[in-house]
């Protein structure tokens, strides 16, 4: 069971969304004897005890003093009041910050449609398991995501004087409760589609009128949010859980898309691809059998993005007349075709490999990945289309504080996962070239500081690309960021696929399944989730090391503290205070991150006793 | 079987007997001849000779580390054999996959360590092989699926994962998922050596329904009265060689061999 320590009841879960199914009878719990017995059984069971207790107690006690006394008494959080906005976007363009107000409205959405999605699923497998479904006990919610929301309360109680930002908050938490309302009931009865639309209309109409305001010059902004608000109608008259779910992914992706803007045809790839390997992520989560064949068309159009961004100078191919690679500058059709064909077809491949598995869930009688396949073909065509004819421009990616790090953090996780997972199937495959390929790449990248590697992408990563391309810097330290990780996940994933018994293979072998089914359906599932904690310990580093974009001229997070202090008025004043301040940012999330892998450990549980 | 001059010279009396099938129709299901097994320098297997009918039920019995589940591993190329040939359903075992992957098809293997798929529940661990590999659909394997869970009396675990169940479960339940691929051969490894004593009868009561239904089965097993009363051969084993062959009643009651007599003095 679990390993956290705590005096936590028998219980073991199924499903997505930690709703839990107790087992059996009731076990013993420790609540029973009293807060005296227990000082007693705990603290003082023998006498050396009781001195460390007290020994410890103490100089606990001492330091919760001397901290409640520095950050409610004795701390400046002057810089940290005045420069609150500055820490959380950094330089984000004042008159564009309305595309902030948008996104974080439908990311609210889109965790709302996912937590709603992910509690459909655990009902169905519950369901299907003829087991009582119990949803997720508030006190497990609260464990995890109590640092976040002491981290915002803290910004909010420290840093904002004004409405905007508590109004902005509410509308945040109205986002996510429509989100999860969408999902919520499966009947189609007057009164709940009538409950519904009352969320509904409201938010279609303030959009309605957002985007009338000409000034806020981001009308193609809130024709996304109305878009998203069609998008949850839709969710409500399909509660299919793999509908939900991409749903989701789609209006997060589209969140990102008020940024990036729409032009960019990248973007709808990145999109497309990354719904899939999320998808399947949440497949894997949920105990249902992945799909493969999105983890290739990830992983290919991912490929296909990139080769379109190195060929083509970022723009699409249509438009490069004149390309500049490592190899020298290839000008003219020659150069553009060549673009064409390499990122075209990577996601050709990508579409072929979908509709690919669609088809072949539909032939086995499980229409969830078609399902899963048209919502998001269908939405993301839809998204696409709707900023082609909006136009809403896309912003560089740059200098943005807290938001580059969780943006950089989240962008490197999504791809890197299904880049290590290749490699560390590439390292054990029975081909020759693709087993020294991935070794090499593993083992030389695993060799060197991240840091290097940053200033290679700050300095002369442009040198490899063609001379137009000149992406970002912070997409080109996302780049290196994710090509780092994805050596260590390859690593953390074949520790796990060699933990997976050489049983589960021979069964697999005994009943005529290929290796490639074998490693898809039986070793990798039950691989993955025993490397759960040293993965999300991965991902946990590599959201802290985004700290070192500091080093690179970005002002992240980290960084934003330097101009703090440049400026005359707070130079020397509260170092201390805003670097306390950024570790509690750091650590929020990071402690948010682990405690949810120890609940994803304990929901998975079930299989395993 | 006059011959007792020990057991390494009796390959060719025994290649007679091992060969001769009881099987009703006469036809040979499966047919091992001069096999070898090595693992590094180290023989595992020597000279085997064999030869199962269709609808024949033969028990290997031999101490540990004769080779018994060698053989049958290398029946359906879990080890892959070094001599000789193997011939399963006339479709001879070799280095192309698709004869290999046609003869899994057609022979089911139950392990002494179930090896079942614990992220899976019953029911998916019984429909994963046929959806994949006979392409049946899903509707279809689970009705299959749901017949088979009756036959081993454990219909209601079906939406339970393996780690709910008792071993002697999971043993039923490996056996039906075996037997949702409609296999020709059954292959059984030692099935009850990992159970508990009181869930061996039950395994081997859905085993004995299975022999009595008319299926093809090897087993190997450490239970003579399994083997007195469902076996219609019995074969002993030592050393990675075959060293006796004959009905329950010629083994158990007038074994030949001075390494049969050793072995059954030594376990009854």
């Amino acid at each position: 069971m679990s390993t956290t320590g705590e005096s936590e009841p028998r219980i073991a879960t199924v499903g997505g969304d930690g709703s839990v199914v107790v087992l059996g009878e009731d076990a013993p719990r420790h609540g029973e004897q009293s807060p005296r017995e227990w000082v007693k059984t705990n603290l003082f069971n023998r006498w050396y005890n009781g001195v460390i207790t007290i020994v410890l107690g103490t100089i606990a006690l001492i330091l919760l003093a001397l901290t409640v006394r520095f950050v409610f008494v004795t701390a400046q959080w002057i810089p940290v009041r005045a420069n609150l906005e500055l820490f959380m976007i950094g330089q984000f363009a004042r008159g564009e910050r309305t595309r902030i107000v948008v996104q974080l409205l439908l990311l609210s959405g889109a965790v709302g449609l996912v937590v709603g999605g992910l509690r459909q699923r655990s009902r169905e497998t519950s369901r299907l398991a003829g087991l009582d479904h119990v949803p997720t006990r508030p006190r497990e919610l609260v464990g995890s995501y109590w640092a976040v929301v002491a981290f915002i309360t803290f910004c909010m109680v420290v840093g904002v004087r004004t409405a905007g930002p508590w109004l902005l908050l509410l509308a945040c938490i109205v986002a996510a409760v429509a989100g999860y309302a969408a999902t919520l009931s499966t009947t189609r009865t007057p009164i709940s589609i009538a409950s519904w639309l009352v969320v509904l209309v409201p938010l279609a109409i303030a959009g309605g009128v957002l985007s009338q305001v000409q000034d806020l010059n981001n009308q193609g902004a809130y024709t996304i949010a109305i878009a998203a608000v069609v998008l949850l109608a839709a969710v409500r008259l399909v509660p299919r859980p793999s509908f939900t779910l991409s749903a989701g992914l789609v209006l997060g992706a589209a969140s990102f898309q008020v940024l990036s803007g729409t032009h960019g045809l990248a973007w709808f790839y990145i999109t497309v691809a990354a719904m899939p390997a999320v998808a399947d992520v949440v497949g894997l989560v949920a105990e249902r059998l992945p799909v493969v064949a999105g983890w290739v068309a990830a992983a290919m159009a991912g490929a296909g993005v990139v080769v379109l961004f190195v060929l083509t100078g970022g723009e699409f191919v249509f438009q490069a007349p004149e390309i500049e690679g490592p190899l020298g500058v290839v000008t003219g059709p020659i150069g553009s075709i060549t673009a064409f064909l390499g990122g075209i077809g990577l996601v050709v491949l990508a579409a072929a490999a979908l509709v690919g598995s669609s088809v072949a869930g539909v032939a086995r009688g499980d229409v969830a990945p078609a399902v899963r396949f048209a919502a998001f073909a269908v939405l993301g065509v839809a998204f696409w289309a709707i900023g082609r004819v909006v136009g809403l421009d896309g912003l560089i990616w740059d200098s943005w504080g807290l938001h580059t790090n969780l943006v950089v953090a989240a962008a490197s996780i999504i791809l890197a996962f299904p880049i290590g997972l290749l490699l560390a199937l590439g390292r054990r495959s029975s081909l020759p070239v693709l087993r020294v390929l991935s070794t090499a790449y593993i083992e030389l990248i695993r060799g060197v500081p991240l840091i290097s590697l940053l200033f290679i992408a700050a300095l002369f990563l442009n040198f490899f690309f063609a001379t137009r391309t000149n992406l970002p810097l912070v997409t080109r330290a996302t780049i290196v960021i994710t090509m780092f990780s994805a050596a260590y996940i390859a690593e953390i994933v074949r520790g796990g696929l060699q933990s997976v018994e050489k049983g589960q293979t021979e069964a697999g072998q005994a009943m005529g399944m290929s290796p490639a089914a074998i490693t898809r359906l039986l070793v990798l599932p039950q691989a993955l989730k025993n490397v759960i904690p040293a993965l999300v310990g991965q991902f946990i580093s590599l959201f802290k090391d985004t700290s070192l974009l500091f080093f690179i001229t970005i002002l992240e997070f980290l960084g934003v503290r330097d101009i703090i202090h440049a400026q005359s008025e707070f130079q020397g004043l509260g170092i201390a205070e805003t670097l306390v301040f950024v570790a509690f940012g750091f650590w929020a999330f990071s402690f948010t991150m682990s405690r949810e892998s120890q609940r994803l450990e304990r929901r998975l549980d079930v299989s395993n006793r | 079987m006059t011959d007792t001059s020990g057991t390494r010279n009796t390959g060719e009396r025994v290649f007679a007997d091992a060969t001769q099938m009881m099987g009703s129709s006469g036809e040979a299901m499966i047919e091992v001849a001069g096999m070898d097994k090595f693992f590094g320098s180290f023989q595992a297997l020597r000279d085997i000779n064999m030869k199962v009918g269709k609808q024949e039920v033969v028990v290997v019995i031999g101490p540990s580390g004769s080779g018994k589940s060698t053989l049958i591993r290398c029946i359906n190329r879990l080890e892959k054999h070094d001599r000789g040939t193997i011939v399963v359903d006339g479709v001879e075992l070799g280095d192309d996959i698709r004869n290999i992957q046609a003869i899994r098809r057609e022979t089911g293997m139950v392990f002494q360590s179930f090896n079942l798929f614990p992220h899976l529940t019953v029911l998916d661990n019984i429909t994963l092989a046929p959806r994949q590999v006979r392409k049946v659909s899903k509707k279809e394997a689970e009705t299959t699926a749901m017949e088979l869970l009756e036959r081993v009396k454990i219909p209601d675990q079906a939406r339970k994962y393996p780690g709910q169940l008792s071993g002697g479960q999971q043993q039923r339940v490996a056996i039906a998922r075996s037997l949702a691929m409609k296999p020709k051969v059954m292959l059984f490894d030692e099935p009850t050596s990992a159970l508990d004593p009181e869930m061996i009868k039950e395994v081997l009561d859905t085993m004995k329904d299975l022999a009595t239904d008319g299926m093809t089965m090897i087993c190997v097993t450490h239970e003579m009265g399994f083997a007195r009363e469902v076996a219609d051969r019995v074969v002993f084993m030592a050393d990675g060689q075959v060293v006796e062959v004959g009905t329950p009643e010629h083994f158990f009651d007038d074994p030949q061999e001075d390494r049969t007599k050793l072995f059954l003095s030594q376990i009854l």
